[in-house]
């Protein structure tokens, strides 16, 4: 077996954590692990995307075939991210769009999300949205527990190969101290994943 | 919580970076004085080590620069520690003048300069390979294939510079320093004294021609030392069977094997982590086993280009590919190694080429929420039309740093982007080409303790009309917040000497030299006009701390708000500034309190006064 995840997201989304976290568990349950990131232009709203391969035979920080799952913290990052996508892939991505620079002063133009999902769509075999920072304010007030949200919820759906109890250790593991609140973001990710993930009809969405 | 994990014991494995497994490796090797500067992607080993040396025998501080670094782990080499100088690509250039003398002199204990490349690049201003410092410093250069290796290595690297009494460069490239894997720990090492410094002119003294050409040959006879079988059976590995050979070095390694593995290709490999002294006979042994060769390998054909002369040598006639099937720009990727392999013949897969879909706004990273830069050159801006000059056509000339983010548009300010401490000197180059009116320098606080303070003395005394404009935010912020010299308090807890780089620039330049807080929009255009009116070489030092620091300490204001009523939805502070915390949607604007540090920048471009603080004042 050789499981990849792409974790894509905007810088400061906390992409990173969650990829670290998802390699920590898979190190706990044994498997080879190996994570390829490009930390250099990780700072605040630049494009981030790291490589989580685990499995028997794994090596390469790069992934060799296309993705078992992308998981995207934004839409337009998780359709970048889908050139590893195939019919084999699942993505779930949040469907929060977050400006870029250029498209923010007006000298590119945002894809509509519906546009996004229908080319997520033709690339991957199932496309599921969920809206991660509205629950994490929801719930704590701020955005940042949505990567735990988007985990918990990935974990619940099964997309990922790993227990909740895994996840939990290995949040605990990698966040220390700061980890009570982000374990109580993952159980409301896996608990709530019914209500928070939707699948998009194939033609329109009515997200 | 430590942000890094290289104290555990040993025997456990852990999931580490490939930089915390280089920097357990030098706590395995017992290093007693680590130094370097930061630069992606070599800035986390010295950061764990740091962060370590609270509870080790290490003293690890940053540099000043990595020519400072290279000659503090020198001297300490000298003096009987082991030592480790780390930087990236562009830093092992600056230093690179004491690197090329201290191959003369050796060392008396174990000494490795790690220099990390950027194969892609990710983040450095050229693919620059520095394998070639080998052939220029005659110097044992090595790498690493994987993780565990990028540990292990270290402490067998000491043990060759002192089996050779040479330093020896460690090249290692971003997907492994960036890469996270599994990884086994071994003993930790306590600091040692390894030898005395004495007085002895023939080696340490660079001043006799006749010296110099008898440490010439002693070098070329200590570099063979390191062909010792107990060097090269650790760098140098063989595995599998078939008909086609894959000589490689570094992350494609991992790609090989992995690609090998789960295809069950029939392939050959050899793992060739030493560069230098190039292991011969391994490859001549190699090459009499398989029919033909494929170097794999990111950056320059190094490997490539010394496996043909050893073969040309011994008159052995095998193909040999590398280049000709492999990219020479930018990374390697599984799918290029699969296809080359198919056209020499291997049973190898065809692998997507991974192609993101076409038309895709970019996403270049900004200047941050109530970053301290964007008010600076806003002012710049400002001043420069209140002068009657067109921003577009006053040269603004950059310098490495989050400055030269300010690129990018809305911002579109900076012109030139080359290397630490490059502005002021090729402002004043493009004085003396004869341009007419007035050319900025852009330059941080760090780059200009670094390098910048030469050029700016060379500026002064050759009365330059450059305005040098210092973006203080007192802290080296794009590297990831290490420290400045002007700092009292080292992130290792050791108190510091703070240099005030306000009295280093009124010393160079007496008179000349005005300092404004960068988020004093009027007082900051009128230091800039005057400046600008006066001629000659005048410093303007905005000063403010990093947003990302002013936020982690606490320091950051509280969020600013639109008065619905008031916006117009003009956009002129999104158009003017690009502050990705002001959102638009609904024809109007509103401001992301999470993202906003209150700076207010934004309230001075808005012309129906709409913004606010968050208590509506």
């Amino acid at each position: 077996m050789r499981f990849t995840v792409v974790v894509s997201s905007v810088g400061g989304q906390g992409g990173l954590t969650l990829s670290r976290i998802i390699a920590r568990a898979a190190a706990e349950a044994d498997y080879k692990v190996v994570v390829g990131e490009t930390l250099g232009m990780s700072q605040r709203f630049g494009s981030v995307q790291s490589y989580v391969r685990f499995g028997d035979a794994v090596y390469s920080p790069l992934p060799l075939e296309p993705a078992d799952l992308i998981l995207g913290l934004e839409p337009l990052e998780a359709l970048r991210a889908a050139a590893l996508a195939d019919r084999r892939t699942t993505v779930l991505t949040s469907a929060e769009p977050v400006d870029t620079q250029t498209t923010q002063v007006g000298l590119e133009k945002y894809p509509s999300l519906e546009w996004i999902v229908g080319e997520l769509q033709r690339r991957a075999g199932k496309v599921l949205l969920i809206r991660p920072f509205e629950a994490s304010r929801r719930r704590f007030g701020t955005g940042i527990q949505a990567n735990m949200i988007l985990l918990g919820a990935s974990a619940s759906l099964q997309l990922l190969p790993l227990s909740l109890e895994l996840l939990e250790d290995a949040v605990r593991a990698v966040l220390g101290g700061r980890s009570s609140q982000a374990i109580q973001a993952l159980r409301l990710g896996f608990n709530g994943a019914e209500n928070l993930v939707r699948e998009p009809g194939r033609a329109k969405n009515n997200l | 919580m430590p942000r890094y994990n290289v104290l555990g014991r040993q025997g456990e494995r852990l999931v580490m970076m490939g930089n915390e497994a280089i920097a357990r490796g030098a706590l395995e090797a017992g290093v007693g004085v680590a130094t370097g500067y930061p630069g992606t992607p070599s800035s986390e080993v010295l950061e764990a080590l740091i962060e370590a040396s609270g509870h080790t025998g290490i003293y690890a501080e940053w540099s000043v620069n990595e020519k400072v670094a290279l000659e503090t782990a020198l001297g300490a080499a000298w003096g009987g520690l082991r030592s480790l100088a780390t930087m990236k690509a562009p830093g092992i250039l600056v230093a690179s003048d004491p690197l090329v003398s201290a191959a003369y002199s050796g060392v008396n204990a174990g000494m490795v300069v790690l220099v990390a490349d950027d194969p892609g690049p990710h983040t450095t201003q050229t693919e620059q390979d520095s394998r070639w410092l080998a052939q220029l410093s005659h110097l044992p250069v090595a790498t690493a294939s994987t993780l565990q290796d990028a540990k292990d290595h270290v402490p067998l690297l000491y043990e060759l510079s002192e089996e050779t009494g040479l330093p020896v460069i460690y090249r290692t490239t971003t997907r492994i320093n960036h890469s996270l894997g599994m990884v086994e720990l071994g003993p930790l090492r306590t600091v040692e004294k390894r030898g005395e410094f004495r007085r002895e002119p023939e080696r340490f003294v660079r001043a006799s021609m006749e010296w110099n050409r008898a440490r010439h040959r002693w070098l070329l006879e200590a570099l063979g030392k390191a062909l010792k079988p107990r060097f090269v059976e650790r760098l140098v590995g063989s595995e599998g069977d078939g008909a086609v050979g894959v000589v490689v070095s570094g992350a494609p390694y991992l790609y090989v094997k992995e690609l090998a593995e789960a295809h069950g290709l029939k392939v050959s490999v050899l793992r060739l982590d030493m560069l230098n002294p190039f292991p011969e006979e391994k490859i001549l042994d190699f090459a009499s086993r398989v029919d033909k060769i494929l170097v794999v390998e990111e950056s320059d054909p190094y490997i490539e280009e010394r496996v043909k002369l050893a073969l040309w040598k011994e008159d052995l006639r095998v193909e040999v590919h590398g280049k000709d099937l492999l990219p020479l720009v930018g990374e390697i990727w599984p799918h290029h190694l699969a296809k080359a392999l198919a056209k020499l013949g291997v049973d190898a897969p065809s692998l997507a080429e991974p192609l993101s879909p076409g038309g895709l706004p970019r996403r270049p990273p900004p200047l941050c929420p109530g970053c301290p830069h964007r008010s600076s050159f806003h002012i710049i801006r400002r001043a420069l039309g209140l002068e009657g000059l067109s921003p577009g056509r006053v040269p603004v000339i950059g310098d490495i740093g989050c400055y030269a983010l300010a690129l990018n548009p809305p911002l579109s300010a900076i012109w030139t982007e080359h290397a630490m401490g490059s502005s002021i000197a090729q402002a004043l180059g493009l004085k003396l080409a004869g341009h007419e009116g007035p050319v900025v320098a852009v330059i941080g606080d760090s780059t200009m303790f670094h390098t910048g303070l030469p050029a700016l003395i060379d500026a002064y005394n050759k009365d330059a009309d450059i305005l040098v404009a210092v973006l203080d935010n007192e802290v080296v912020a794009m590297t990831g917040h290490q420290p400045t010299p002007a700092h009292a308090v080292s992130p290792s807890g050791r108190r510091m000497r703070p240099v005030s780089l306000e009295r280093i620039l009124e010393a160079v330049a007496p008179g000349r030299v005005e300092v404004v807080d960068a988020f004093d929009v009027e007082g900051g255009v009128e230091a800039v006009r005057r400046a600008l009116r006066a001629g000659g070489l005048r410093i303007v030092v905005f000063k403010a701390p990093c947003a990302i620091v002013a936020r982690r300490v606490g320091l950051a204001g509280a969020p600013l708000v639109v008065v619905e009523e008031k916006c117009t939805g003009c956009m002129a502070c999104i158009r003017s500034l690009g502050c990705l915390a002001l959102i638009s949607g609904g024809g109007k604007v509103r401001i992301d309190p999470e993202q906003c540090t209150g700076c207010g920048l934004c309230v001075h471009v808005c012309p129906y006064n709409a913004i606010v603080g968050g208590d509506g004042a």
